[in-house]
Parts: C-alpha cells; sequence; structure tokens
C-alpha cells in the first residue's frame, strides 16, 4: 500500500481526474473531499460491505411467492 | 427461451423481458442479466428477480413504493451505473429477505434497484439516507 502524508487543505490526485482532498483533522477524524467524474461511484467501504452481506442474507430463498401474499397487508405499515 | 425457476418451473421469457445490470448486484457480480416474475393470478406485491442464466441468484422484490408512498431514489444515486436520460423511465425494486419458513420478513430500503424501464438496464445503488433502513421487517419474530 502506497503511504502519503497531507496536511488540511492539501490534495492527492489518482490518475487523471480523481481528486482528493484532506478538508479537516479532528481528533481521529479526516474529512475528505473527493471530486470524481460522475460515472466512478465514491461510497463508504462499511456501507458497500454491508450491502453486499444484505444480498448475500437474501438469495435464493426456498419459498414461495404465494406465501408472501398476505405479508404487506397484515404488517399495515405506515404510509410516509 | 426457456428459462429454470424454483418457484414457477420452467417459464418461458423473450428477449424484451431481460433486464440487464452491467455491474451485477453487490456480492453478485457476475449477474448480469435478470427478468422480473410476478405471479400473475394472485395480487400478489412481491415479484422475483431471476438471473436468467442460472436458477440462482434468485431474490424476492417489491415496489418500495407499496410500502412507503413517498420512498424516493434520487437520480444522481444511479446516473454513475446506468444510462438516464428522462427520470420517468425509472421503475424501483427493493430486495427483500425471507428467512425459513418466512419467520422473517424485510426488506432492504437501502439498496434499491434502480431501473430504466425504457432501455431495461439496471442497478443496485447505495442510498446514504438515514430513513431508509437494510432492514425494514415485515414480519419479525419476536424474542
Amino acid at each position: 500500500m502506497l503511504v502519503l502524508t497531507r496536511h488540511s487543505g492539501e490534495s492527492l490526485i489518482i490518475g487523471d481526474n480523481i481528486k482528493i482532498t484532506v478538508i479537516e483533522v479532528q481528533g481521529d477524524k479526516v474529512k475528505l473531499g473527493i471530486n470524481a467524474p460522475k460515472e466512478i461511484p465514491v461510497v463508504r467501504k462499511e456501507l458497500l460491505e454491508a450491502a453486499q452481506s444484505a444480498n448475500e442474507e437474501a438469495a435464493s430463498p426456498n419459498v414461495e411467492l404465494k406465501l408472501l401474499k398476505g405479508v404487506l397487508k397484515e404488517k399495515n405499515p405506515e404510509k410516509s | 427461451m426457456i428459462i429454470k425457476t424454483k418457484d414457477f418451473g420452467n417459464v418461458e421469457i423473450c428477449e424484451e423481458d431481460i433486464v440487464k445490470f452491467p455491474h451485477g448486484l453487490y456480492g453478485f457480480e457476475d449477474s448480469k442479466e435478470f427478468v422480473v416474475l410476478s405471479d400473475n393470478k394472485e395480487d400478489n406485491p412481491f415479484m422475483w428477480l431471476q438471473s436468467v442464466r442460472n436458477i440462482e441468484p434468485r431474490f424476492v422484490v417489491i415496489d418500495p413504493m407499496k410500502i412507503f408512498k413517498n420512498y424516493y431514489v434520487p437520480p444522481e444515486a444511479a446516473r454513475p451505473l446506468i444510462p438516464i436520460d428522462d427520470e420517468r423511465d425509472l421503475r424501483f425494486l427493493a430486495i427483500t429477505t425471507v428467512t425459513s419458513g418466512a419467520k422473517e420478513v424485510y426488506v432492504n430500503l437501502k439498496c434499491p434497484i434502480v431501473i430504466n424501464a425504457r432501455k431495461n438496464i439496471a442497478a443496485q445503488v447505495i442510498l446514504d439516507i438515514d430513513d431508509y433502513p437494510f432492514r425494514y421487517y415485515l414480519v419479525k419474530r419476536e424474542g
């Protein structure tokens, strides 16, 4: 892994068009600004991992749809 | 073309039914073609998002607006992933986890699937919105 030291306000460039700027450092928190082309998704790693495990948990259940037919009505969820 | 499904047996689909996921789904990046199958005879809000190539993966899905009428996915969330010419072309699905025997049923409102229905291209997105949880319980086992 490449390790670089940066101060507040300093940036680094990845490739031609991704810029990461250290906006603020406070204790163990770092605020980063990210400029990237819109076709490059930027997501926090723990969210991505949670999304992956949520899908793995949901994948390929041995269930029949008709078993779920009444579930939504029973729940009668609040409409926001 | 005929595809194999667990719930409905062999199902005949046509090319236009196939929804392409150029990025796959989170954790299932290699699954790039799905069809949405509903049980036409039943008035059931749940549907299958069924892989075209194999019997797995398949996911139970629901239109999140059936749960929250005002459920909103900012188009910007999907723009990096799929072409969007007109926001009105967008449809949404939320993946639903059903545990064994449907003892627990919960809907992932955090990571909806956004479909450009005109082009049949879709992507799953992650919404950084606190109101939408990974698990919105429809059935929860107590204790």
